[in-house]
């Protein structure tokens, strides 16, 4: 019955996601726009590259796509977080009718991580005709540590904002912290920079597509994504009722 | 009250109105404090890791912020046409059904896109101050007010065919950051991507800004480029409103969002 549940709540949850054409448009638009588009019309160039091992120069183009990548996925994921935190109303009925808070949590959760695998093919689909990685798996662990990360900050975003403000933030938060904070393009940077969402997932991508990728960064930044997951976890049970059964 | 007066009137309440449902979003507020500084200096730092590029004469720094200016500018003025259009559009309909003349409000809707443009231009410009003194600012604030304008009409127009304020800013944004792009002298672009609504302003506000001069061919085919739209948007904007009692519900149903919050603002 536990399991018909929170099955039930996932197939939910993902209909719901499937009947908003928004979101759809923004997983195939944002990774195209972003690393394929953007990643073209760059200035044919050489750009440096700080903190990546094994590379110091790249092409602007290949470079752009690349630091992209992880970001065009934070997007995706952080604003279907938002739209997915954004049900307040019906998971309190549920929960009076009987379900229990982590199954519907579980049901987000699996989208998230649907959208996010989604979201991440599409991202490397485009890159790949910009760039293909040295280490395409290293690659797709960045991607997957980006959207997971994000996807529970747009939940803790949208636990306080409406759909529009919150899109806004979260359109500019990982633009922010993955495009300027973490680029590999500007010398310099604080080392509490790494501990932002995007830091490990940028730097995992980078090295992955140039250089070494280091084990102890996916620790990094698995331990990010599951500290943010978990505040997210504490905001979602808060704004719900006690469980009847 | 002659006719004249009372057309006046209109016009003026009708101004008033939308500048106040403007005034009462945090949303376009907050955008139009944050996003001026945050591009300028988002742009000019992702910029700033190029080597001087052989085809253009500007620091790749300097051309992050002039784009970043330009973007701001133009999304912010966007996204206001775009919120006008979305939040009014109901409003609109009713006036129009009481017998309030469509093309007065549609006056006074791009009235209060220009009030609005030019706060988003200062700002912009003064942002950018901090990293370039433009050479001619009065002319740099007026390439800035055109391509704000542009937008401001682009933003109407979007509002007129996809009357969603979710849907429709995220529309802008990609629009109008791939314009600044293509528009930038940056890149090298062919065929339509040359005729982009900023393809006269950017090199206007370039020339503003570094050589204190004001093409005539550029300012004769950005004015040519607003006054194109101005038309597309009215003709859009006429159908939008014009369709009033028709009941087929295509604005109201449109209004999910914090737009149908601020639906009946005109008053």
């Amino acid at each position: 019955m536990t399991r018909t549940r929170a099955g039930a709540a996932l197939v939910a949850s993902a209909r719901q996601y499937a009947r908003t054409p928004v979101l759809l448009a923004l997983l195939v638009a944002v990774p195209a726009y972003l690393v394929g588009v953007v990643g073209r019309v760059v200035p044919d160039a050489q750009v440096p590259l700080y903190g990546v091992d094994g590379a110091t120069t790249a092409g602007a183009a290949a470079a752009f796509g690349t630091l992209m990548a992880p970001l065009a996925v934070a997007l995706v994921a952080g604003i279907s977080g938002l739209f997915l935190a954004d049900r307040t109303a019906t998971d309190r009925r549920l929960v009076v009718a009987g379900y229990r808070p982590w199954q519907l949590l579980a049901g987000r959760l699996g989208v998230l991580v649907g959208v996010t695998l989604l979201a991440s093919a599409a991202t490397l689909a485009a890159l790949a005709t910009v760039r293909v990685p040295d280490q395409p798996g290293a690659f797709v662990v960045a991607l997957l540590l980006a959207g997971l990360g994000y996807g529970a900050v747009g939940a803790l975003v949208g636990s306080a904002l409406d759909r529009l403000p919150g899109t806004y933030v979260l359109l500019f938060a990982p633009t922010l912290d993955g495009f300027l904070v973490q680029s590999p393009l500007a010398s310099g940077g604080s080392d509490l920079a790494g501990y932002l969402p995007a830091g490990a997932p940028v730097e995992l991508a980078m090295a992955a597509a140039y250089g070494t990728p280091d084990l102890t960064v996916v620790g990094r930044g698995l331990a990010v994504a599951a500290l943010l997951a978990a505040a997210a976890t504490v905001v979602f049970y808060r704004r719900l009722p006690v469980a009847q059964g | 009250m002659t006719t004249a007066d009372r057309a006046v009137a209109r016009f003026g309440v009708g101004l008033r109105s939308t500048l106040l449902a403007a005034l009462r979003s945090p949303t376009a507020l907050a955008l139009l404090v944050a996003l001026p500084p945050l591009v300028v200096v988002g742009y000019a730092e992702a910029m700033a890791g190029f080597p001087r590029l052989p085809f253009v004469e500007t620091v790749p720094k300097t051309a992050g912020r002039l784009n970043g200016a330009l973007f701001a500018t133009a999304f912010l003025a966007g996204l206001l046409g775009l919120f006008q259009v979305v939040s009014a559009a109901r409003a609109d309909r009713r006036l129009v059904v009481a017998g309030y003349p469509r093309a007065t409000l549609f006056v006074a809707r791009l009235t209060s896109v220009l009030v609005v443009v030019a706060v988003a231009a200062a700002l912009s410009l003064a942002t950018l101050w901090f990293g370039v003194a433009p050479e001619a600012p009065l002319a740099a604030f007026g390439s800035l007010l055109l391509a704000g304008l542009t937008y401001g009409l682009v933003g109407v127009l979007v509002g007129s065919v996809l009357p969603r304020e979710l849907e429709g800013s995220l529309v802008l944004v990609t629009l109008a950051d791939m314009d600044a792009i293509l528009s930038s002298g940056l890149v090298e672009t062919k065929g339509l991507a040359s005729f982009t609504p900023l393809h006269a302003a950017n090199p206007l506000f370039r020339a503003a800004v570094l050589d204190g001069t004001l093409p005539s061919d550029e300012l004769r085919a950005g004015l040519a480029t607003v006054a194109g739209l101005a038309v597309l948007t009215a003709v859009a904007y006429l159908r939008l409103v014009g369709t009033a009692g028709s009941g087929d519900g295509t604005v109201e149903s449109a209004g999910d969002g914090p737009a149908a919050d601020t639906g009946g603002d005109v008053r």
